[in-house]
């Protein structure tokens, strides 16, 4: 499956990418703002696309929708440490499929896969 | 002491979940929508801390602590100006306020504050120590209001003759449509300051 | 988990005990290996005075027993009545003090729980926190508890934020309250084998809080029924509408003028965040004292908001009102007003009029003393501003 991860945060990035499976069967690109995400999305047509909340200029749910705008057909998934009603509620409302506690572990992204597949 | 680049995005990223936790907790409290980011982390010299922090030095600053003790040991000072903290909890906590004299308002202030902050540092403690694999007890907070310096020197007290520094974390707090912006300092001995930092790198080359 | 009562000071004794059981048992048989089968056995010979000292460590070696015994018995009595003195310390606090751990399982009940909420301690240990009050709704005490459990980190619970904890009703209501106000803290309390739980304890605030919101009730109520501001006794705004409206009647039925001086404290904030709001509630009522002196007797004085007041002069046109207001400037920078120092206080005016020939709405003469009050402000504060563009001020 493509993945794309939007995170300004490398260490974020990091993270996802080391508790990601080496089954070889994912591949994942990484961006880090609005330009960089929508110019790989392009590209790489991804499946799935896993975006930070909290980002300086647009926040995650911001990204989507501009991503849908652009005609992106792919899943979307929340990556935050603020799962308060309310950005849960403007997550799902966008059409994300979950909302993933941060910080990331094995166990999560290995749930997440299993539910997106 | 020197961190590169990914030390500080990881700390950095850290600090905002840390902080993000925290609003998910308010926003539970306050029943309203908060943000809390954490844009930029600094480390400096305890000489340096005042000016660093970039407040100022005269205006009033609400302040709350929690000191820690673990693998890594001191206090962790989070302070908002007292203008904002005060107009802050006036948004928050309302109408009960209505009529209350000026002593029950302070009162009020005092207490909010405190659990406020008591919810935010311990949060973003708690994450930062399970990232980095520590163990960390906090203890009971406390609350002051004065200037930056008095605030500092105070917290300071107990350090004499040690080499101290202080992490830094701007923080930006989004609450009761109002936009605050406040500062979080963890106030270490260089030793306990390099402990952290050993657990940052060990992390990272993990990765 | 174990009760939480039993092996806290158990454990590190029976180690004790076991040791010295070990000891003696090891020393014994030795001591009675070497007198009665080694020695006769090597057929060894020693002097009386050799063999006076084996029995000496023999008769130790026989007595520490007993003696070891004695203590032991004395330190478990001492413990067992220690731990005992302990848990009944509980019962005899004013506060609410409950354990509970990480599944909200309730350890333990002190009396004053009892006494408030009906449940008994043997009702409420063993049970968890959400079966004993099925209405329990605050998100704040249960993720301080896992704050509390998890991060070894004490939480406070205001009442400020926290209208309900732990729904105890009253058993008589006060005004409207029928829960028990709360302060309630968490802290993390860890026994000997590492399990933490979290110590619960709660004030009952309700009076003061019933006393507090009562009192603001009275004052709001007080506040509007009469005229006047409780602190500088001067009137309210309240007051200021119902007169003015009838007062510029007059003046135009009259053809008199009208005037209103706008007065602001300078920096009031700052004297209040240097020297405390009792300074800065003397500050007020000084201030007030000293428009007071200059006003005439069919002038009225408004306090209008926090630091902000108003003076409505009658038979007052601008030069009259800007030669009231420029004395006033001059009083309040000659007046110590206690327990600060001459020039401590200064304030800015703004000075607007109605006259027969420029009338307007009351409205709109507060409005124009307001502006240029902001303009005294924003020319570098103590000064009187009587039009827009310039300001006129005491040389």
């Amino acid at each position: 499956m493509k993945i794309l991860i939007v995170d300004d945060s490398m260490t974020s990035r990091m993270l996802f990418k080391a508790y990601m499976p080496k089954d070889g069967q994912h591949e994942l690109f990484e961006a880090t703002a609005l330009p960089d995400a929508l110019e790989k999305m392009r590209e790489m047509r991804p499946e799935l696309v896993v975006l930070d909340y909290n980002m300086p200029e647009y926040n995650g749910v911001e990204m989507a929708q501009a991503m849908l705008g652009a005609g992106l057909k792919a899943k979307f998934v929340l990556l935050t440490a603020n799962t308060q009603r309310t950005v849960v509620d403007s997550a799902l409302a966008v059409g994300f499929i979950q909302v993933v506690e941060k910080p990331v572990n094995a166990v999560k992204i290995a749930a997440l896969l299993a539910q997106v597949a | 002491m020197e961190l590169d680049e990914l030390e500080r995005d990881a700390l950095r990223e850290l600090a905002n979940v840390g902080l993000s936790r925290a609003a998910t907790q308010l926003s539970e409290l306050l029943n309203d929508h908060i943000e809390m980011t954490v844009p930029l982390v600094q480390v400096v010299p305890y000489d340096q801390v005042t000016q660093a922090l970039q407040l100022d030095p005269h205006a009033m600053v609400a302040a709350v602590w929690q000191s820690f003790s673990g693998q890594s040991e001191g206090t962790s000072i989070l302070m908002f100006p007292s203008e904002d903290s005060k107009r802050l909890v006036r948004a928050l906590v309302g109408p009960s306020m209505l009529g209350a004299g000026e002593d029950d308002l302070r009162g009020i202030e005092h207490e909010a504050m405190m659990e406020i902050g008591n919810i935010i540092i311990t949060s973003g403690m708690a994450v930062i120590a399970d990232m980095l694999g520590q163990e960390v007890r906090m203890s009971l907070p406390g609350y002051m209001e004065g200037n930056l310096p008095d605030i500092m020197e105070q917290r300071n007290r107990d350090n004499a003759g040690r080499e101290m520094q202080a992490i830094i974390m701007f923080t930006h707090l989004k609450a009761a449509q109002r936009e605050i912006e406040g500062r979080m300092v963890m106030l270490m001995s260089v030793d306990s300051v390099q402990v952290l930092f050993d657990r940052l790198h060990k992390l990272l080359r993990s990765l | 988990m174990k009760r939480w009562k039993s092996g806290l000071f158990n454990t590190p004794l029976r180690i004790v005990i076991a040791v010295g059981v070990v000891v003696f048992s090891v020393e014994f048989l030795f001591m009675a290996l070497l007198h009665d089968v080694i020695m006769p056995l090597m057929s060894f010979t020693v002097s009386d005075r050799i063999w006076s000292i084996i029995d000496a460590v023999t008769l130790v070696v026989l007595v520490s027993p007993v003696l070891y015994f004695l203590v032991f018995v004395r330190m478990q009595r001492d413990f067992a009545e220690l731990t005992r003195l302990f848990a009944n310390l509980t019962d005899t606090l004013m506060v609410g003090v409950l354990l509970v751990d990480m599944d909200l399982r309730v350890h333990r009940w002190n009396q004053w729980l009892e006494r408030k909420t009906g449940i008994s301690s043997q009702q409420a240990c063993g049970k968890l926190l959400t079966e004993l009050f099925a209405d329990l709704n605050s998100p704040r005490l249960l993720s301080a508890i896992e704050l509390c459990i998890k991060h070894k980190s004490p939480q406070l619970i205001s009442q400020t934020l926290n209208r309900y904890v732990l729904p105890i009703p009253l058993v008589s209501p006060m005004h409207d309250l029928k829960l028990m106000q709360q302060q309630v803290s968490v802290a993390p309390l860890t026994n000997s084998r590492g399990e933490t739980l979290a110590a619960i304890s709660i004030n009952d605030v309700t009076e003061s809080v019933a006393k507090s919101s009562a009192l603001a009730r009275l004052a709001m109520k007080m506040e509007s029924q009469s005229n006047r501001d409780q602190l500088t006794g001067a009137y309210n705004r309240h007051f200021l509408w119902s007169w003015l409206a009838p007062q510029l009647k007059q003046s135009v039925r009259h053809s008199q003028s009208l005037s209103c001086l706008m007065l602001d404290i300078d920096y009031f904030k700052r004297i209040n965040d240097t020297y405390g709001h009792d300074v800065g509630d003397a500050v007020l009522r000084g201030f007030a004292e000293i428009l007071h002196e200059q006003m005439r007797d069919s002038d009225i004085l408004v306090r209008y908001g926090g630091e902000e007041f108003v003076v409505l002069l009658t038979h007052a046109d601008a030069a009259v009102a800007l030669e009231i207001a420029n004395r006033i400037l001059d009083r309040v920078r000659k007046t110590a007003i206690a327990p600060l120092e001459v020039g401590d206080v200064r304030c800015s005016i703004g000075v607007s009029s109605w006259t027969p020939e420029e009338p307007c709405s009351a409205e709109e003469l507060l409005k124009e003393a307001d502006r240029r009050l902001y303009h005294a402000k924003h020319n570098g504060r103590d000064q009187v501003v009587i039009d827009r563009e310039s300001s006129r001020t005491l040389q």
